[in-house]
């Protein structure tokens, strides 16, 4: 696997040096009926990138083939200079695991674990360590501190998407992406969660792609692309 | 944080049908262990009393009964034979060595047998303190029987006629002497009070010229209350004829003394040949299907439990789909998953294993304390490597195949569908 990144790397440091994500000539089918085109566009390290789109035009899927969650039919995705299609399944889990940090619309987490756990099984499923304090720090830093020890069902539901925006980027993955993070949420939460997504991912200089429907996040991002009768 | 917190956490979340999957199993693991140990007791026990004694020969009546009380010392004795037909067996060529046994009383529940010094090496009781009985009414006890009667070198007592330790009469004329305590061997010998075999006689005399019955009679109706008159020199005049004894242990010179000394014994004379090993083989072969049927009943709780935890697994596999397929997209490989659930099922046939074998275990102590204060009987040993591991692999078995198929169904989780539900 080190053998293709660096292969990879190589290639993509000769044509163009910091991009995180590119999205080129990308279809899926998930049967004839039912098939979708992306758009394609590139976002750089630090950049952060807002795809619009209506229910049903594939944000889920478009989300899903970044996180190499699903395999496009056509076309090519590049995480890191990595190409997704390329890898094997336990390859993509890694660079899943590793590379690409997931927001989910819906929180779900692990009941039977506490939240310190729910973030350290994270990082124990990439074979990484990590200490009490940096998780304590963490939780500080998205201000859910004080419920180390709670279970995720005991939590409020802003402080559930604060914890699934930690957990996204207890890795510092080099790409973040963001199913729906503000669609459920009033106007004011709705600015506090897209302001601490866009820091947080500003922080660690992470890629920030949002997937949304929500108009209301418009004025926060300049690049910005819109999945529009992607059905063909 | 590791794969075996994860899967403890799962199986903790869900208390009730963990604890529900644990007792059962447990249940299953306890009975089958439980009668191991028993059967393992009872065959250790058995084997190790018959110390090689090829026949026991007594009165007529019920074999099983007469190497009961010759060997084990646990039923009454068959009745009495002639001395001079057992003197007769010892001249046959076929056998090498014969012990005579002589019963009829005890001490406290313990057993006073009549016989010679054989019997000890036989046994191979080792002298812990004081000599082995040299006159008429010396005798040497074993080491339960020092312990729990607390008798100490140079105690006197009298005997109770018959096996149980209250009901008999008491022979207070004649008084025991204690000269020796064996050292503890774990078989019979350390519930016996070993005497020459005239002592008996001289007590139980007295009977002989009333009614002629059996010395070792069980009989508790017996009138011994007439031996105020009795002088021990005069049953010494006694004509050899007119002596009995119990039982007679018999060794032979070579095998070939299995084919015909028994048939010829119980053809040719009033008294019975009885061979330890084919009556303990039969009555193992009696229990044996009892054993059988009870452990049969185990293993069917066993497989049930087997089942009962594939059952909440799979469920549990349904309800936490959304938890796997965020595991794999939290980098968590096919295999992790496997083995988490696959560790579920084994953390609860290997915590119901040891429950179950600790169970048993402590049933056992609790069984032979009983036995202990009853029968005299004591059991130790309570681990048998062998039958124990077997146990533990097939606890294994039945929680890896029982999470196999929930775990295959967790490996094989679509992710994107089930998130995009």
């Amino acid at each position: 696997m080190l053998q293709i990144k660096d292969k990879k790397c190589s290639i993509a440091r000769f044509l163009i040096t910091k991009d995180m994500l590119t999205v080129k000539n990308v279809e899926f089918a998930y049967n004839q009926a039912n098939s979708f085109r992306f758009p394609d566009f590139t976002c750089q390290k630090g950049e952060h990138w807002l795809i619009m789109g209506a229910s049903g035009c594939g944000k889920t899927t478009l989300l899903h083939l970044l996180a190499g969650l699903l395999r496009p039919s056509k076309g090519t995705i590049l995480v890191d200079g990595i190409e997704l299609n390329s890898l094997t399944n336990s390859q993509t889990d890694a660079i899943r695991g590793k590379q690409i940090g997931i927001v989910f619309q819906k929180h779900y987490f692990i009941q039977s674990l506490t939240v310190a756990e729910n973030l350290s099984i994270t990082r124990y499923l990439n074979g990484l360590k990590i200490t009490k304090q940096e998780i304590q720090d963490l939780l500080d830093r998205f201000n859910i501190g004080g419920k180390m020890h709670s279970r995720p069902n005991e939590l409020s539901q802003g402080e559930l998407q604060r914890l699934s925006i930690a957990r996204a980027m207890i890795n510092n993955p080099s790409v973040i992406i963001a199913d729906e993070p503000t669609s459920s949420l009033d106007d004011k939460h709705c600015v506090e969660a897209i302001t601490l997504l866009r820091q947080q991912a500003e922080k660690t200089e992470s890629a920030l792609v949002i997937v949304t429907h929500d108009q209301r996040l418009h004025p926060f991002f300049t690049n910005s692309t819109q999945l529009n009768n992607a059905k063909q | 944080m590791n794969i075996f917190t994860i899967s403890y956490k799962n199986l903790r979340a869900k208390p009730l049908s963990t604890v529900l999957n644990l007792v059962l199993f447990a249940t299953g693991i306890f009975i089958i262990s439980f009668l191991l140990l028993i059967k393992n007791q009872f065959e250790n026990h058995f084997e190790k009393n018959i110390a090689g004694v090829n026949l026991v020969v007594g009165a007529k009546g019920s074999p099983l009964q007469l190497i009961l009380s010759s060997i084990y010392h646990v039923d009454y004795p068959t009745g009495n034979i002639k001395l001079a037909d057992a003197e007769k067996l010892k001249q046959n060529p076929l056998v090498k060595q014969t012990i005579p046994l002589a019963l009829g009383d005890n001490y406290q529940g313990f057993r006073i047998v009549g016989t010679n010094h054989d019997y000890a090496k036989l046994h191979k009781g080792e002298l812990y303190k004081g000599c082995l009985w040299k006159i008429d009414f010396d005798v040497t006890i074993g080491a339960k029987v020092a312990k729990d009667a607390q008798l100490k070198i140079g105690d006197h007592f009298a005997g109770v006629h018959g096996f149980m330790a209250e009901g008999g009469d008491k022979h207070n004329e004649f008084q025991y002497h204690v000269t020796g305590i064996f050292n503890e061997t774990g078989t019979v010998l350390d519930q016996l009070i070993l005497t020459n075999v005239s002592s008996v006689w001289q007590i139980h005399s007295h009977h002989h010229h009333h009614d002629g019955d059996a010395d070792a009679d069980a009989d508790e109706d017996d009138e011994h209350g007439h031996h105020e008159e009795s002088i021990a020199g005069e049953h010494h005049e006694e004509a050899d004829t007119a002596r009995e004894i119990t039982s007679l242990l018999v060794f032979y010179r070579n095998p070939m003394g299995a084919i015909s000394l028994p048939r010829n014994i119980n053809k040719q004379t009033n008294m019975q040949a009885a061979s330890p090993v084919v009556e303990m083989n039969r009555l193992y072969s009696l229990m044996g299907i009892g054993i059988q049927s009870i452990n049969l009943i185990a293993f069917v709780i066993i497989l049930i439990s087997g089942f009962s935890i594939f059952i909440s697994l799979f469920n549990s596999m349904k309800e936490r789909k959304y938890e796997l397929a965020l595991m794999r997209v939290m980098g968590g490989g096919k295999t992790k998953l496997f083995t988490i659930v696959i560790l579920e099922g084994l953390l609860i046939a290997v915590t119901g294993f040891i429950v179950g074998f600790v169970l048993s275990r402590v049933g056992m102590l609790a069984i032979s304390s009983y036995a202990e204060s009853n029968f005299h009987y004591s059991m130790g040993n309570l681990f048998n490597a062998k039958d124990d591991l077997v146990l533990l692999l097939v606890s294994i078995v039945v929680g890896f195949t029982a999470s196999l198929l929930p775990a295959i169904k967790a490996m094989r989780t679509d992710i994107s569908k089930t998130l995009a539900e």
